[in-house]
């Protein structure tokens, strides 16, 4: 039987914004881990960030205050396990 | 055999040297355990190595007082900051107006710059080797100038420039500021936010007390110098352009991780310790200066004692060479020090020793009294 478990996964301008958000996420009790970015967010190179999803908007506000360039956020549904 | 005396090292200007072990340890520990490749793969040592290289980044922003670490960029010294920032400023057409002391790591990029059309203006400095603010105002005044370029502190004199006042009249201008920290770093309390200088180029093994091979570019924001380098950069792979955005515009390739560990190492204990640091150097430099240029035939190069230095203490003498001074110090006394130009033939010409060049005692971390004691007692048996 899979687990099927919603994320929301945010992806960067650089490499730079993507350590940048680690630590921001980090710093606000939040669940990230760096992932390599998934096809979905339209590049297939660097690190995204993932969070659970139901914390998505807390993860984009304090992506925001910390002043870090996303590129761009999507939704997955995560079967990795991991 | 006698015993070999322990190396008394005065040449901390070229290099400073020995490294405080947390520098070594932490170099350690980012070659065994983050040893991926920084920012290009999300497995475990590769994100290793990616932080590895933003907490050096995060402590050398403290240090050096840089508010938004993106506009600290890594290079491989000091010498690729100030080719970067010179070569993607200045354009066949622009005119630079440049202090008359200059280390090379500035006078050569200027001069290939001119054998493409830049135009390259020299403003005067002193006997001591101070530069004249009115001077430099008066040149940027006269034409229509991209950029000022000019040294935070001297290698040979140790005369600190005033760079603040310099970037002053830059702006009034509407000029650039582009200032060489390779002497200032670490050994001046330094607040680039609030220095002025549009671009500030540090070596990170001289008074930062990092490892060779790596150094420190800052750029003030809304500067875009063009970045003098393409490549891989971790992201945004399938676009052809280099991106755009700081620090990875001028970062391309793989980052020197195992330096930026080491440097950021040594940024984290300058924190801690910079001030004590900065103290104990003036203190001995200051009693070098002194004891030096009471020797018979000894002149030191320079603003004179009480003046603001770096650790820096030239001297000449009329009866030994420099090169015959520094060969009898290291064999005879073990004392570590650097004879000739220095790679800055405009600042000994300035202070009237282009022909002779110099003996320049580079004071540092971990030197103590007893050690500028014995090369004291040492420099008046050679120069007798």
């Amino acid at each position: 039987m899979s687990l099927r478990r919603p994320f929301t996964v945010f992806g960067f301008e650089t490499t730079h914004d993507a350590l940048r958000a680690e630590r921001a996420l980090e710093d606000a009790g939040l669940a990230a881990v760096l992932i390599p970015t998934p096809k979905a967010l339209g590049t297939l190179c660097g690190l995204a960030a993932r969070v659970p999803r139901d914390v998505a908007d807390e993860a984009g506000r304090t992506l925001e205050a910390a002043d870090v360039r996303v590129s761009g956020s999507v939704e997955i549904e995560d079967q990795t396990g991991a | 055999m006698p015993e070999e005396p322990r190396i008394l090292y005065f040449d901390h200007a070229a290099t400073s040297w020995p490294k405080p072990p947390e520098v070594i340890s932490a170099m350690t520990i980012a070659m065994a355990d983050a040893g991926g490749n920084p920012g290009r793969s999300a497995h475990r040592l590769a994100l290793a190595a990616a932080r590895t290289i933003a907490g050096a980044r995060s402590h050398l922003c403290t240090l050096l007082g840089v508010a938004d670490d993106r506009n600290l960029i890594l290079t491989p010294g000091c010498t690729a900051a100030l080719n970067l920032v010179l070569k993607g400023t200045l354009v066949p057409g622009d005119r630079v107006v440049v202090s008359g002391v200059e280390h090379n790591a500035v006078v050569r990029p200027l001069h290939a710059l001119a054998a493409i059309g830049v135009e390259v203006v020299v403003a005067s400095a002193d006997e001591q080797g101070r530069i004249d603010s009115d001077d430099v105002e008066r040149l940027v005044a006269q034409a229509p100038t991209r950029a000022v370029v000019c040294q935070h502190a001297s290698n040979v004199t140790g005369a600190v420039q005033p760079v603040g006042d310099l970037a002053d009249i830059a702006h009034e201008h509407g000029a650039v500021m582009i200032v060489d920290g390779a002497q200032g770093a670490g050994h001046l309390a330094l607040d680039l936010g609030a220095l002025g200088a549009d671009a500030y180029a540090c070596s990170g093994h001289k008074g930062l007390l990092g490892p060779q091979g790596i150094g420190v570019l800052y750029l003030a924001p809304g500067f875009e110098p063009v970045e003098l380098t393409q490549g891989g950069s971790g992201g945004n792979s399938g676009s052809l352009a280099q991106p755009s955005e700081r620090p990875d515009r001028y970062e391309a390739g793989t980052g020197n991780t195992p330096g930026a560990a080491g440097l950021g190492a040594a940024a984290a204990f300058l924190i801690a310790n910079g001030a004590d640091i900065r103290a104990t150097e003036q203190r001995l430099a200051l009693r070098l200066h002194e004891a030096l240029a009471a020797i018979p035939g000894v002149r030191v190069l320079g603003p004179p004692p009480g003046e603001e230095r770096v650790p820096v203490v030239s001297v000449v003498s009329d009866r030994r060479t420099p090169d015959e001074i520094a060969f009898s110090l290291d064999r005879r006394f073990g004392i570590a020090v650097r004879a000739g130009l220095h790679c800055s033939p405009w600042a000994h010409d300035a202070v009237g020793t282009l022909d002779s060049g110099a003996v320049r005692f580079g004071v540092g971390y971990g030197l103590g009294d007893d050690d500028v004691e014995r090369a004291i007692a040492a420099m008046a048996e050679v120069c007798a």
